[in-house]
């Protein structure tokens, strides 16, 4: 993700789950002023990620791999995104992933789409700096046999929702270095052998050590739809360049 | 002779006059640079301090973040020249 996570974990659907956070192939992107408005672009070829086909992979069956730093299968997929901002504070996304991810004895294709929405404002009528942040992701893969397992229809969609606000113009170096931060995500996938829904709210509380040091902790109250929940404390301490 | 001393000082004011003009360019080019560079570094992270980083550092990291940030080629000299006037 290109933003700095306020949270300690990633939300669902979107990177590695539904998406790939990384690519091995070439790109081509940049910015397009429009007046007082301004787009931006993203377009690129890489090596395709790869169709779980391992029936023995239980809830993971159809799920895409997207750590591939080799074209093993010699699939490529290509893609691009296009954000355009109204205002220097909104931007509004939409990207596609298309390409093959199956193998030689189960071809497949997979169309991922994904719509964002990031506002980000620092001002004194705020007393301090806001964060919005959204995105949704749609996953399609073509049917494959899977011999033992069937067939079923792989789509699954899902995304988050998070807001944060660090009151850094209330006069106090202490209540600045705090930023509370909200998020709900959610991940739709029942129709697969994942065999289930979830969704999550997490509650957090980061401290700015300094700009580029933060330690978070969270609390995640998980609900599954069809499977255990799993609440979670989280804590994290990250530092960076 | 008095037309010497015309010219002189003609020449003088327009001197004056461009310096004022170059001077303000500079300003307003600063300023915009200020405004790029907190509108856009922000979006994705805290803004570091333009005194944190060597000029030749902020040239290192600016070729970095115009590709990041999907910058424009004004947008990236424009914060580039704010943030080395404002170096260590």
């Amino acid at each position: 993700m290109a933003w700095v996570n306020r949270m300690a974990d990633q939300p669902l659907a979107v990177y590695d789950g539904l998406l790939p956070e990384t690519l091995v192939g070439t790109q081509l992107r940049g910015g397009v002023p429009l007046g007082s408005m301004k787009f931006n672009y993203a377009a690129f070829a890489a090596n395709a990620p790869s169709l779980n086909t391992d029936t023995n992979g239980g809830s993971a069956l159809g799920t895409l791999a997207f750590d591939n730093f080799d074209n093993g299968n010699g699939n490529f997929v290509g893609g691009g995104h296009l954000g355009f901002l109204p205002i220097p504070e909104l931007e509004l996304g939409y990207g596609l992933i298309y390409g093959g991810v199956g193998s030689a004895e189960a071809p497949a294709n997979a169309f991922l789409q994904s719509a964002d929405l990031n506002f980000v404002k620092d001002s004194a009528a705020l007393r301090g700096s806001l964060r919005l942040s959204a995105q949704w992701v749609w996953s399609a893969v073509d049917h494959v046999d899977y011999g033992a397992a069937g067939s079923f229809d792989n789509k699954r969609d899902g995304g988050y929702s998070q807001i944060s606000y660090r009151p850094t113009k209330w006069g106090s170096p202490v209540l600045a270095r705090f930023e509370p931060v909200f998020r709900f995500d959610i991940l739709n996938q029942k129709n697969t052998p994942a065999a289930y829904d979830e969704w999550r709210y997490t509650l957090g509380l980061n401290y700015w050590f300094g700009a580029m040091t933060v330690a978070k902790i969270g609390y995640e109250f998980d609900q599954r739809d069809g499977d255990t929940a799993h609440n979670a404390v989280m804590v994290q301490f990250a530092t960076g360049f | 002779m008095k037309k010497i001393h015309y010219l002189i000082c003609g020449s003088l004011a327009l001197a004056g006059a461009a310096l004022l003009l170059a001077g303000c360019a500079a300003t307003s080019n600063q300023a915009n640079g200020a405004r790029l560079w907190s509108q856009n570094c922000s979006r994705c992270h805290n803004n570091r301090s333009p005194a944190s980083y060597s000029q030749a550092q902020w040239e290192v990291s600016m070729m970095h973040m115009r590709l990041r940030a999907n910058l424009t080629g004004n947008e990236y000299r424009a914060i580039l020249d704010f943030l080395q006037t404002a170096s260590k």
